[in-house]
């Protein structure tokens, strides 16, 4: 960079002395604000204390450090070692050594074609070199793919072959599990065909489908077509069916905490390239899927601030409203309320619904600033709604709570000009 | 992500029993909260800038020390210890309000909705606010460690051996990580006032 001439570096300087100077104002921590800094202290230590009673909170910290070891391993490399056993239908990767994983995840980079996350324990081949339709042999085990679009004519697609079944793949984002004599496929983004000997469906994202589908059973003989007038059913037989609900999904065996944590850093991966909607199709698939899972809060939590994101303002009210239903104990549940009350208030235009949130919100907060917000919310709604005797009286117990509260000096402001 | 998932399972561990069963382990953070609670307060207030909840932040640290205090070894500088623990919390929540700074975008904060248009805000706390918010905007990329060392010597005005002893490294590496944060602030106000009309 060119050297500044002296008087620029001189102003330039000064300039950078004021800032600092400005800057270096704080705010007052009085002794009151300690005082209830360390009663928060207090209360949060008993919060955890009461939270995890020590007969179940040790078992069930383990499981979650089991979960969390998972996750922060799951960028390190991978040792393989060869295994003798031969896949059952491998065709192109015939002379490629079938590998088991041993370390909880791994990455690995495919070049142009994309990247997989393979699970702790699958049992998987490669194909030895690019060829026209690429094939992964997947024996058991998870893996996860992220594929770059392929054209179908000069690429071929990738194929995703299991015991069971042939997934086919143009470009998209999926999960494969093989586990215990069942193979499914879930879909984050785009959709797969699924081609199994006794027939093939389409699997489309955000869904999730086993060998055992009917869908892929063989198909019952053509109705007439006056039966199907007669029928009101809108759902034509070759249309792709709905994802499973949750009753079907309960039936599934158990899934493993390396699947659910693999479906959900796919949705954080996605946001941190800002690919909302990666990102949201990702968690919806994972609360699919996984409705009771150890980071189904988190993924609830991701689709809701996707949808604010977006700017889908109903469908994020629909999800704050779902999120408080399912995890009303949950540590974000007052962050999810307050965020409830500006969806209502500012988007939608229903104060006193906002009201109604920003309350429960301050019932929720534990922690100061959220509990210092949303007073202040619930007072302005008031407000807003007419209710200036009840403003006053909220913004009085704000000032109360919280002399040096981010609205204090707008408040004091407020209220000696109406007395 | 990982971090959030960090802080979502240390949210759920439960307190050591020892602690859960005796107010002696309280008493003692209640000792270190009287002797550090500003000092930890400012710490946090100027590392993690506007943006983040300094009181929040203060219980965060001193929750730490509540599990911990009593497997520190005698001879631990608390002052210097608490500092560590305060800057691994500031880090921790800088990382977390991202997620959070989403969301602030959609929907900005209610003061600037309702009370500055309706209600006289003061200029000089508007002109503070700004300064601060300028301020750390500024210094966003710059690494941790002389990020530190910039705030803490000048805006908070410890010297540099009061730096030193807090982040334990020689007092030689505190001027240099100083020296290149100064001239990394300087370079980023420069191109910022190039920017503006």
């Amino acid at each position: 960079m060119r050297p500044l001439r002296d008087e620029a570096r001189d102003e330039l300087e000064r300039q950078a002395s004021d800032l600092l100077t400005e800057a270096s104002d704080r705010p007052v921590w009085t002794p009151k604000d300690k005082g209830a800094v360390w009663r928060g202290i207090v209360a949060r230590a008993g919060e955890r204390e009461r939270a995890l009673g020590p007969r179940l909170g040790w078992p069930l910290s383990l499981a979650l450090a089991g979960s969390f070891a998972l996750l922060a391993f799951a960028l390190v490399h991978t040792r393989a070692r060869p295994r003798s056993q031969a896949a059952a239908g491998a065709q192109t990767t015939a002379t490629v050594p079938q590998v088991e994983s041993e370390s909880s995840w791994s990455d690995i980079d495919l070049g142009a074609v994309g990247t997989l996350r393979v699970a702790r324990k699958t049992v998987y081949r490669l194909p030895a070199a690019p060829a026209r339709d690429y094939r992964i042999v997947l024996e058991e085990g998870t893996l996860c793919a992220e594929i770059t679009h392929r054209d179908a004519v000069t690429q071929g697609p990738l194929l995703i072959q299991t015991p069971q079944f042939q997934v086919v793949v143009i470009g998209t984002s999926f999960c494969v599990d093989v586990h215990g004599g069942i193979s499914r496929v879930s879909v984050t983004q785009g959709r797969v065909q699924v081609q199994a000997p006794t027939g093939t469906a389409f699997v489309n994202v955000g869904e999730t489908m086993g060998s055992d589908d009917p869908r892929l059973r063989p198909a019952r003989p053509v109705t007439p077509p006056a039966k199907l007038l007669a029928n009101s059913s809108p759902v034509r037989p070759s249309m792709p069916q709905p994802a499973q609900p949750a009753a079907a999904q309960a039936a599934l065996p158990p899934s493993s905490l390396a699947e659910q944590n693999a479906l959900y850093s796919q949705g954080t991966l996605a946001r941190d390239r800002h690919d909302g909607p990666g990102a949201l199709a990702a968690w919806s698939s994972f609360l699919h899927q996984f409705p009771q899972g150890v980071l189904a809060p988190e993924a609830a939590a991701g689709v809701l601030g996707e949808l604010v994101e977006e700017g889908r303002d109903r469908e994020a009210l629909t999800a704050a409203d779902d999120f408080l239903v399912r995890f009303p104990a949950n540590g974000r549940a007052a962050e999810v309320a307050f965020i409830r009350g500006n969806l209502l208030r500012e988007k939608l235009g229903r104060t006193a619904d906002a009201l109604v949130a920003y309350q429960q919100a301050l019932g929720l907060a534990t922690r100061p600033r959220l509990k210092d917000d949303a007073l202040f919310a619930v007072g302005a709604c008031q407000r807003m709604l007419g209710q200036t005797a009840a403003a006053r009286e909220t913004f009085k117990r704000y000032q109360a709570q919280f002399p040096n509260g981010v609205h204090s000096g707008e408040l004091s402001r407020w209220l000696s000009e109406t007395r | 992500m990982i971090s959030r998932v960090v802080t979502h399972l240390q949210a759920l561990q439960p307190m050591p029993e020892a602690l859960a069963e005796s107010t002696s382990d309280l008493d003692r953070v209640d000792a270190l909260y009287r002797t550090h609670a500003d000092f930890v307060h400012d710490i946090v207030l100027r590392l993690g800038g506007p943006d983040l909840d300094a009181d929040d932040l203060t219980q965060e640290v001193f929750l730490v020390a509540l599990r911990k205090l009593g497997r520190l070894p005698p001879e631990t500088d608390l002052r210097a210890w608490l500092y560590g623990v305060a800057t691994r919390a500031v880090w921790a929540a800088r990382r977390k309000a991202r997620w959070r700074r989403r969301l602030g975008r959609a929907i900005p904060p209610l003061e600037s909705h309702w009370l500055e248009t309706e209600l006289d805000t003061g200029l000089a706390e508007l002109n503070r606010r700004d300064a601060r918010t300028t301020l750390y905007r500024l210094i966003e990329t710059m690494s941790e460690k002389k990020r530190a060392a910039f705030l803490l010597f000048e805006i908070e005005g410890l010297s540099g051996e009061e730096i030193a002893s807090l982040v334990r490294a020689p007092l030689k590496t505190v001027w240099t990580r100083l020296y290149h944060a100064r001239r990394e602030f300087l370079k980023a106000l420069e191109l910022e006032r190039k920017r503006e009309p």
